[in-house]
Parts: structure tokens; C-alpha cells; sequence
């Protein structure tokens, strides 16, 4: 073969093949790897109403801060509220509250009331069965 | 140029990418197989290589300015992918970017999609004896038939040195051929 001359005679192929259908199913499989369509992705530093955002955020804070602040005052009633309650409003009877008192409270109660002379002798010439006895 | 312009914003129109893109790969699939297999060798390589050259395509449409032709701007993508493809493989088992071609060669005797027979064999060995940019230039040219414009286009070779390449190779592969 000391006269081979590439560009004589007929072309040499390379001598590759491919695999039966490899083109037809080439294109199917290719599209389906292909990335989809995307929503664009804004990053949150490129929003030009960031600062706004911020400042909505911070009212919105301050405003719950307010009004927490606010209700829990109103929410906590006082003594004289609670009594009046219990009295008026509240399904419950002398005998429930004596019911829920312990020594302690009674004793207490002893201390706090001041009863005057005037009041035992008014209660005693009421309750007529108990001077009978 | 005018219908090349028309197909690039089809490619580009979300409505219209769909159906344009699967004219592009019929219309491509084919010489680009054949353009990388000739790099590659192997035919499972020329399949990894080809798909990566289309989703590179898909993925760079939008920046695709049209200062070249549209087929030498695809032609370009695959041949750095091939190329890109060798260096990566090189790389990984440690070894040079000819001793990956050698083994690709050595290969391809056993290569279920290679019917070549004694002299396609040589001329094959005879090629992967060049330097890689002869290599190129010869396969462009001898296998796959392209004008030299074409070629200077993809490959950013004046169309004077590609011809003195290209008549160097076939110098060099007569040489081999005589000699083996």
C-alpha cells in the first residue's frame, strides 16, 4: 500500500452507526430533559418596595404591640368590679361562697369587717328567735 | 438571513419554542451526531455529548446575538463540548487527552456501532496520530464535507490556514497509511 492517495478513488467513510430509531427517538427523549419554563425568580433585595414592605411590617408590629398593651389593661377588672358580679350578675348564692372558704379566709374576714354596737343591737332586736333561746 | 432571524424568534416565543426547537434538533441531530462522534469515538459518548450540546443551545438562545450563522454558532457549542468532554474524561482516570483518544481507538474494533473495516480502522488510527486542531480540521473537512468558510466560522481559523492544515493531514495520514 505504498501508493495510497486519500483523494483518490472513492471517499473512505468513517464506519460509524448508530442504534435502530436512534434519531427519531432522539428527539423525544432531548425534549423531555429540557428545563421548562420558569416563573422568573425576583430575589427579595431587587424589590424596589422592599423598604416599604419593611415599614408596612414594622406599623403592623407596633400596632398589635398597642393593642395588646391596651386590652390586657381594660381586661383586668378590680375588686369592686369582681364583687359586684358575684352579687348581681353570677348564678351564686351566699351558701356557694361559704362554701369555698377556708379557715383562713374566715378568720380574715373576722379581722376586716368592723361590726359597731349600734349594728349588733339593731340585728339583735330583729331576730326575735334568737333571744327567745 | 432573513428566514434565519424569522427562526430564532420562533425558537425564542415561549408559544412557538416548542415546535421550532424540535425542527432544530431534526434538522441537526444528524451531521452534529456525526461531528462529535468523529471527536469521541464511542457512541454512547457522542449521545451524552449531543444531548449536553442541545440543552446548551436550548439554555443560550436568548444571548445568541446573530454575529454568526446560526449553524456555526451550534457547530461551535458542540465541537467545545466534545473537546470539553475528552478533558473531563482525561481528567477522571488521571491520564492525557491522546491517551483517552487511544483508548477510544483501541475500542472501537469491539464497538457494536462501528462497521468499519481494515482501512476505515487505519485511517482512523491514522487521524488520532495528528495534532488535535489538524485532527479537527481534517475531520470537518474529509468526513464531513464542509466548506472551508464554514469551518473558519466555527473553529476561528483563517480559511489560508486551514487549507495548509488540512493539506498537512492528509500528508501525514497518506504517510501513515503507506507506512503501516
Amino acid at each position: 500500500m505504498n501508493d495510497f492517495k486519500l483523494n483518490e478513488g472513492q471517499k473512505i467513510t468513517p464506519g460509524f452507526t448508530t442504534p435502530d430509531d436512534y434519531f427519531e427517538n432522539f428527539t423525544n427523549r432531548l425534549m423531555q430533559q429540557l428545563p421548562k419554563h420558569e416563573a422568573k425568580v425576583v430575589p427579595l433585595y431587587k424589590r424596589k418596595p422592599v423598604w416599604f414592605s419593611a415599614a408596612a411590617g414594622f406599623i403592623i408590629m407596633i400596632t398589635l404591640g398597642v393593642f395588646y398593651t391596651t386590652t390586657s389593661a381594660v381586661s383586668q377588672p378590680d375588686d369592686a368590679a369582681i364583687e359586684n358580679y358575684l352579687v348581681y350578675q353570677a348564678n351564686v348564692n351566699s351558701y356557694d361562697l361559704m362554701q369555698n372558704l377556708d379557715q383562713q379566709d374566715i378568720d380574715e374576714l373576722e379581722e376586716s369587717i368592723v361590726i359597731n354596737d349600734d349594728a349588733i343591737k339593731d340585728y339583735l332586736t330583729n331576730e326575735d328567735v334568737y333571744l327567745n333561746e | 438571513m432573513q428566514d434565519e432571524k424569522a427562526f430564532i424568534a420562533q425558537l425564542l416565543n415561549p408559544k412557538t419554542q416548542d415546535t421550532a426547537f424540535r425542527q432544530l434538533v431534526a434538522q441537526y441531530s444528524r451531521p452534529l451526531y456525526s461531528h462529535i462522534r468523529t471527536i469521541v469515538l464511542d457512541h454512547d459518548d457522542t449521545d451524552d455529548v449531543l444531548q449536553n450540546t442541545f440543552i446548551k443551545v436550548f439554555r443560550n438562545l436568548a444571548g445568541f446575538k446573530g454575529e454568526s450563522k446560526l449553524f456555526s454558532w451550534i457547530y461551535r457549542i458542540a465541537t467545545n463540548e466534545a473537546l470539553t468532554f475528552i478533558s473531563l474524561k482525561a481528567r477522571k482516570n488521571y491520564i492525557s487527552n491522546e491517551e483517552v483518544n487511544e483508548r477510544a481507538l483501541n475500542s472501537l474494533p469491539a464497538d457494536d456501532y462501528f462497521e468499519g473495516d481494515a482501512l476505515q480502522l487505519k485511517l482512523q488510527q491514522a487521524v488520532a496520530s495528528l495534532p488535535q486542531k489538524q485532527q479537527l480540521v481534517f475531520k470537518m473537512k474529509y468526513f464531513e464535507d464542509l466548506k472551508y468558510e464554514d469551518i473558519s466560522e466555527i473553529l476561528g481559523t483563517s480559511v489560508g490556514a486551514l487549507k495548509a492544515s488540512y493539506h498537512h493531514a492528509v500528508k501525514k495520514i497518506e504517510d501513515y497509511i503507506n507506512n503501516h
